[in-house]
């Protein structure tokens, strides 16, 4: 079975290097019938692939221990829905994973066909199947997920157990579905480039599909820091780790290509910085697991390899060809993409989102920096100094805060030209709510001076978006008529993009706040307890009611065999017991590192009580780590509202994104953003462009010489490939 | 219809020549202070990543610096003290040691043998106060080679 899992990923390869070939060979030469098949190439690459990850999933649910990956990370003692999880727990299985998403969405990309121009389309196919061989290749050299032991053995050795949990079932897959993702916009960016076409329809049509990679991505990274801060046990959520990083900086550039991709739409700017955003989100993905697998650049927590590999020089070299080919040609393209439009006035909705694509970029830089600094020490200096979390803090903090503050500015200027009393009438509001809050904050006794000024601007941006909210509604009510809660449903569904938009803001901030919550007011306390003691921390009376030492799972011996020790602790808040927490710190003995701590945590709006077990004596004398987290739900909140206003901006409208852009012009106009006269101009076009759209939807079919088959133009006597007479009338 | 008064001609022509610079200047602060923050973050946070022995061989010139040292814990050197939560151990590298002090809950991969990372100041008397204890989770793969697992 295993033999038939690596023959498929052998052929894989062999389909998607010809998939590619044939693409571009067929349509830069004219053949479309190489492109037909190219297509068909892609939709069989998909088929391998999905029939390679079943094989896989088949090895490890029955177990097969004879299958190397199958021996590392199951065991009989695995749950069936960790055999499952599994599959992405190594190199290799997540290399497969990853090629599957892939091959689905090229698969996707592939049946689209019909949405997108010609040229543009199987040159994207050409890419995609370019970066589909990429994988195949790592996984039949050096990262095979099939490989055989040469004898079998009785059980394998099973899952390590910090990775038995649910966040690591949907934390991997979610992360990898946004690194495939993002091949897309890619795809389509050096498409563009390639077949020369630079206007807006490559942007326009990966708009959903950057949103979907940006989704993926961005809640693939918050359930990491729900796993870590739930898992690993060290009361907190992020560490600012190589590994950690390597995920957020492409999702920091994918953040500014959503927005910026807005302003070529609306006025045609930005053009290189879209193409240069696309060609980067995509690199910083492959530099992501680069820096996870690489063995290059060093983590402290995790210590995957501490050597350069085969995977690193293949990497290396598919990094390379990807950042300087694409960044090559657009160079020689450049003077095709010069902007329509040139910015007018530096207070105007253009230069804000200028400032917010600095701002990202610049985040994405100092993380990226701080990333591979000690690489780049050793490289200069020969030895490796690293920087701690105070760097990331002291400059991710400010451009964050900054950029929260861009949300609640933003959609309030105009666009072209806004004028500062008009921005500051639209914020009065606001602004008071947000002194309120500060005042009131600093009466309850928050001092800080950083979190009071955080907690300012969440309140300004909260208040700002649900100004917004009112003002769109009231807008429609003017002009429509509308009851209220009528008026509100049909303002979001017509304004799906920026209402989606303004609630996955909302969701921003509502992560800032328990960012904010967490890192400035957290509370430690170490105490050592005998069965029956109690202490007290914060608002909390903890008593140690009980503990129990046992063995679990002990034959036969595998990752999940352990020695638990586990205390339970009675909460009491105001005098009555609220909850039972088990703080457990179990052995497992066939681990080279055997420890391994679950903590307890009893979650409310206002914080978490989470209690960490340092160690158990034989005679119950334990001693804990006790900490509290105000605010940290806010961030779990946050992340689910991310989801909502994600998918309510993904959502299909049926009508794309030419009409979308209309309405937008003319609830901007409703709502005074744009003058008279330019929102008139606006909408003119975007009805001009609808039309062409339509017409371009219905293709003409050209006539085909009756020998060879090659299409041929009107007025041609004779086929350009074969020769022969063409009947002309 | 030309234009062919030369005085409005070069106004036009200086009007749009300073809006481009206005957009270039302010492109420039932002992304100058962008870089500032970089630079000065960088110098506030840099933690020299030292072995045993070179911690050695530097001596008195790390005294109340803020540095990380690198060694393999030794397992006899372990005193671990539940009730006040004090750890004091020895970490080693090529025959040179180091005694450390920490004060906190053991961490779960302290044990003999394991690569551990101490963060703090070495004092004069030759003791390691280290406030951050880290050690390094092994590469999983070197793992699966060496699990003691037994195939029956």
């Amino acid at each position: 079975m295993a033999e038939v899992g690596y023959g498929t990923m052998l052929l894989a390869l062999i389909v998607s290097a010809y998939a590619m070939v044939a693409a571009l060979v067929g349509q830069r030469r004219g053949r479309p019938e190489l492109v037909r098949s190219a297509h068909n190439g892609i939709l069989a690459v998909a088929g391998l692939a999905t029939m390679a990850s079943a094989i896989l999933l088949y090895l490890l649910l029955v177990p097969d221990f004879g299958v190397q990956y199958v021996y590392e990370h199951v065991s009989s003692h695995l749950a069936p829905i960790y055999r499952i999880s599994a599959f992405w727990a190594g190199q290799e299985g997540s290399f497969l994973l990853w090629l599957w998403f892939l091959a689905v969405i090229s698969a996707l990309v592939a049946l689209q066909g019909k949405a997108w121009d010609r040229g543009l389309h199987s040159h994207a196919l050409a890419v995609l199947a370019f970066c589909e061989a990429f994988f195949a290749l790592v996984i039949i050299t050096v990262s095979n997920p099939f490989a055989i032991l040469p004898m079998r053995p009785a059980d394998g050795a099973g899952l390590l157990p910090l990775l038995e949990n649910p966040g690591m079932i949907f934390h991997p897959p979610t992360l990898f579905l946004g690194y495939a993702g993002y091949t897309v916009p890619f795809a389509f960016a050096v498409a563009a480039l390639l077949a020369g076409q630079l206007d807006d329809g490559w942007l326009r049509g990966i708009r959903r599909w950057s949103l979907f990679a940006w989704l993926a991505l961005g809640i693939g990274i918050l359930l990491g820091a729900w796993w870590a801060y739930v898992e690993l046990g060290w009361g907190g959520y992020w560490a600012w780790d190589p590994v950690e990083n390597a995920s957020l900086i492409p999702w920091l550039v994918g953040t500014a290509l959503l927005h910026s991709a807005m302003i070529q739409e609306r006025r045609g700017m930005f053009k290189v910085w879209n193409m240069v955003l696309a060609i980067l989100a995509f690199w910083l993905c492959i530099f992501a697991t680069f820096v996870t697998r690489g063995g290059v650049i060093l983590s402290d927590l995790h210590g995957y390899a501490s050597s350069a590999l085969p995977i690193t020089y293949y990497l290396l070299i598919f990094m390379a060809v990807i950042l300087f080919g694409p960044l090559a040609l657009l160079y020689s393209r450049r003077q095709q993409l010069a902007s329509d439009n040139e910015p007018e006035a530096l207070l105007s909705r253009e230069s804000g989102f200028l400032l917010n694509n600095l701002l990202f970029c610049g985040m994405a830089l100092a993380v990226f920096l701080g990333t591979i600094f000690p690489t780049l020490t050793l490289i200069a200096r020969g030895e490796r100094i690293a920087l701690d979390a105070s760097f990331y803090n002291r400059t991710s903090g400010p451009l964050a805060m900054a950029l929260v503050l861009l949300i609640g500015i933003c959609p309030i200027l105009a666009w072209r030209r806004a004028t500062t009393d008009k921005l500051l009438r639209g914020l009065t509001y606001q602004t008071a709510f947000a002194l309120i809050v500060a005042v009131v904050l600093f009466a309850l006794g928050i001092r800080e001076p950083y979190s009071l000024l955080s907690f300012a601007v969440c309140a300004f941006v909260t208040a700002t978006i649900v100004s917004e909210f009112y003002r769109g509604l009231m807008a429609r009510r003017r002009t429509q008529g509308e009851g209220y809660l009528v008026a509100l449903g049909r303002l979001v569904a017509k304004g799906r993009r920026r209402y989606g938009g303004y609630i996955v803001h909302l969701a921003i901030v509502l992560i800032a706040v328990g960012i904010t919550g967490s890192s400035f007011y957290k509370n430690e306390w170490l105490v050592s307890l005998t069965p029956g003691e109690e202490t007290t921390v914060g608002d909390y009376t903890l008593k140690y009611e009980d503990y129990a030492i046992e063995m679990l799972n002990a034959e036969p011996e595998t990752y999940q065999s352990k020695m638990r020790f586990a205390t339970t602790l009675g909460v009491y808040k105001a005098g009555r017991r609220t909850a039972a927490l088990v703080a457990e710190k179990n052995n497992h003995w066939v681990l080279q590192n055997p420890w391994v701590t679950e903590v307890a945590i009893r979650s409310s709006l206002k914080e978490d009580l989470y209690v960490i077990l340092g160690g158990l004596e034989r005679d119950g004398l334990a001693s804990f780590q006790l900490v509290i987290n105000p605010l940290i739900n806010w961030l779990w909140i946050g992340a689910g509202l991310l989801f909502v206003g994600a998918a309510v901006a993904m959502w299909p409208s049926g009508r794309g994104t030419v009409y979308a852009g209309r309405a937008e012009a003319e609830l901007d106009r409703a709502l005074g953003r744009l003058a008279e006269e330019e929102a008139g101009e606006e909408i003119e076009k975007k009805t001009r462009a609808a039309q062409r759209k339509r017409k371009r939807a219905r293709p003409v079919e050209k006539a085909a010489c009756p020998n060879c088959g090659r299409p041929y133009e009107p007025g041609d006597r004779f086929c350009a490939r074969c020769g022969h007479e063409l009947p002309n009338e | 219809m030309t234009d062919s008064i030369p005085i409005t001609g070069t106004k036009r022509k200086g009007k749009s020549a300073n809006k481009q610079t206005k957009f270039i200047v302010g492109g420039l602060i932002v992304v100058l202070v962008i870089g500032y923050l970089i630079v000065t973050s960088i110098q506030g946070s840099t933690a020299p990543y030292l072995t045993v022995t070179e911690l050695r061989s530097k001596g008195a010139s790390v005294y109340e610096r803020n540095v990380r040292v690198t060694g393999v814990i030794q397992g006899e050197s372990i005193d671990w003290n539940a009730q006040d939560l004090i750890l004091k151990f020895e970490i080693a590298d090529k025959g040179d040691s180091l005694p450390v002090v920490y004060k906190g809950l053991r961490p779960d991969m302290f044990q003999d043998g394991a690569q551990a990372v101490v963060e703090g100041k070495y004092a004069e008397g030759g003791t390691f106060e280290a406030h951050n204890l880290m050690l390094k989770c092994p590469s999983k793969y070197e793992e699966a080679a060496t699990a003691t697992a037994q195939p029956r």
